[in-house]
């Protein structure tokens, strides 16, 4: 195993360089663990979701370094980036983002079909993982007909279908009611524990935080306070 | 497998808005029901054209003295051995004959014109041209020796002559003397070409040559059982000892004119074609980039789970794909349903006097080619790929934070 699942050095983002540019992420260094659970928490315009971005490999950084579990993204071209995302990434967004098209099973099997697993295979850990995520009998039903809380369910089972080396979060408990994201938040919590799922999530909200094993602070696109917890 | 996956999101995408594309299908079906429909027919005058000039005593092929076409006379007429007959495997031939083909003077009481004097051997005849379908008011000519008369319909009526009545044929004999022939009119036959109608009299071969002082014939007609083997018959006739000093020609070579006009609705189908799909493919973009536009965020999130930049091209390309394969299915259904109602054929007897004039029948019956129909298909699917590049190039060009976050 790689001992940094993530390592960033002097990683900045400027937006606009040549007109009215915006630091969104200032010449961070910030490294996690695999089997670690990290927030990202700070004011809106901190700089969580751009440094969410640039590990994710959905943007490029203006200067330094970002690493993820070995791979050096700023060498890797744009379909380099959809591989690494497809193998190495899971993905949790805050507005769940399914596939409205497909049902929840499917959903899940999504990125296994990307990847080529075969089809009995795919359906055993669908039905395994919405098992997990107490969603088993709403296997056949499309996003539209499942709560929120549920789709982010489904949207957590899909992103650790493939025991990606790092679970990726944005807000992801922004459109839940308070109840469902504390089921949420036992959710990442179990998979970190059960199944060493390594989670990185930014978050406003202190009830996520409190979830974290390891609590960072932005503030004007810097990392102002790292934490353990007890 | 990731094909299949394409297949089952484009497939299900285009339910998702069942309205719009349900009309786009539509509309697309019905441009292809069309074009079935049009193409049938201009496969129907095509045809026509061609059965009538092969039947119209061109047959597939004609063997000719040199000379004879640009002055039809016996200066230009050859011998022909009696045993002899094509060597083109027998399956392949419908049959043939031998002519003495003259013009001459035709005179009848009232009236005087000019005709092409044919001695036919009726029987050998009627198996490879229109005679044997012809309809004959009085009586058709029963053998070569037949000393009658077989005039046009139409020749008859400018001559105002009838059947039973006598007229005399001024001909020019081998040896180069004009004869003068009293012929009783036998009877009057129809032709779908009113050219021939107008211009051509048959009588029997033998009794022409008696009366010519000749044994020679000036041309020999084979017609085949089918166009396909064209090619081949025509390589054994041109090497046929029998024919060395003579020219043979197939049916294109004798009627350019008419040849072109069969080329040149083979192009008619690919101008249908090309307006078709000017209209249809505006429509068909639209609602492609409609639909891109509407999952803008989709596509960023399948950007961001993994899937790959020509994942989506191919996604967008087989959407235009699912819709004119449905379009054609309804489309040929349609057309070809078009086609059996209207299998009888479509009567342009009010137009017939024009119709004719461009060598087509009165009655058009549709054709429908299996080949039409495939060629149909494949230019559509190919014009919808072509059209889908746009969209699918507008999709590509999405980043997937930019998609995200729209």
């Amino acid at each position: 195993m790689f001992k940094d699942i993530v390592r960033c050095s002097k990683l900045s983002r400027i937006y606009n360089p040549d007109n009215l540019p915006v630091t969104a992420l200032d010449a961070v260094d910030f490294s996690m663990r695999s089997g670690e659970f990290v927030s990202l928490a700070g004011p809106s315009g901190s700089g969580k979701s751009t440094l969410l971005n640039l590990i994710g490999g959905l943007d490029r950084p203006t200067s330094g370094e970002v690493e993820v579990a070995g791979m050096c993204l700023n060498t890797l071209n744009e379909r380099q980036l959809a591989d690494m995302r497809l193998h190495k990434l899971g993905f949790v967004f805050q507005a769940y983002n399914l596939v409205p098209v497909l049902n929840a099973r499917e959903n899940v099997e999504f990125i296994l079909q990307l990847q080529g697993v075969l089809a009995a295979e795919r359906r055993k850990v669908a039905m395994d993982l919405l098992e997990s995520v107490g969603l088993a009998d709403h296997a056949n039903r499309r996003p539209s007909e499942l709560s929120g809380g549920q789709q982010q369910r489904v949207a957590v089972a899909r992103a650790i279908s493939t025991s990606p080396a790092l679970l990726l979060a944005d807000e992801p408990s922004a459109n839940l009611d308070s109840a469902t994201t504390q089921e949420l938040l036992k959710l990442f919590e179990r998979l970190n524990r059960e199944r060493n799922v390594t989670i990185l999530t930014a978050t406003h909200d202190p009830v996520v935080q409190g979830f974290a094993s390891r609590r960072l602070q932005l503030h004007d696109g810097r990392i102002v306070s790292d934490e353990q917890s007890a | 497998m990731k094909l299949k996956l394409l297949l089952q999101l484009a497939y299900r995408n285009l339910w998702r808005h069942r309205r719009r594309n349900g009309l786009l299908m539509i509309s697309i079906a019905f441009g292809v029901a069309a074009l079935v429909f049009a193409s049938s027919f201009i496969r129907s005058f095509q045809g026509s054209l061609q059965v009538d000039v092969i039947a119209a005593m061109n047959g597939h092929f004609k063997v000719f003295a040199p000379g004879y076409r640009d002055n039809p006379s016996l200066k230009s007429s050859f011998a022909l051995d009696e045993n002899w007959s094509p060597d083109v495997p027998s399956e392949q031939v419908m049959g043939w004959t031998a002519r003495v083909a003259l013009p001459a003077v035709v005179m009848s009481e009232r009236e005087t014109r000019g005709l092409q004097l044919v001695g036919v051997d009726p029987e050998a005849e009627s198996a490879i041209s229109f005679l044997g379908e012809s309809e004959i008011r009085g009586e058709g000519l029963k053998s070569p020796e037949d000393g009658k008369l077989l005039l046009g319909a139409d020749l008859a009526r400018r001559l105002q002559t009838e059947v039973g009545r006598r007229v005399v044929v001024i001909i020019e004999g081998s040896d180069g003397r004009s004869r003068e022939i009293g012929y009783r009119v036998a009877g009057l036959y129809t032709a779908a070409q009113p050219a021939v109608e107008r211009l051509i009299a048959f009588t029997g071969v033998k009794n022409l040559q008696r009366h010519l002082d000749t044994s020679s014939f000036t041309e020999v007609s084979v017609r085949l059982v089918d166009e396909e083997f064209e090619g081949s018959a025509k390589g054994s006739m041109k090497s046929d000892t029998a024919f060395s000093d003579l020219d043979v020609f197939d049916w294109r070579e004798l009627n350019p004119q008419i040849a072109q006009m069969v080329e040149l609705a083979d192009f008619a189908f690919y101008i249908w074609f090309v307006i078709l799909w000017i209209a249809l493919a505006f429509g068909l973009v639209n609602a492609l980039l409609t639909s891109v536009f509407e999952r803008i965020r989709e596509i960023g999130m399948l950007r961001t789970l993994g899937m790959r930049p020509s994942s989506i091209l191919v996604q967008i390309v087989l959407e235009s794909q699912i819709v004119i394969l449905y379009s054609l299915v309804l489309g040929m259904l349609v057309g070809t349903g078009l086609v059996y109602w209207f299998r009888d054929g479509i009567d342009l007897a009010e137009f017939a006097q024009g119709v004719e004039l461009v060598g087509l029948r009165s009655v058009l019956v549709p054709k429908l080619l299996v080949s039409d129909l495939v060629r149909l298909s494949v230019l559509s699917l190919a014009l919808g790929l072509f059209a889908s590049l746009y969209p699918a190039w507008r999709a590509l060009r999405l980043r997937p934070l930019v998609a995200l976050q729209s």
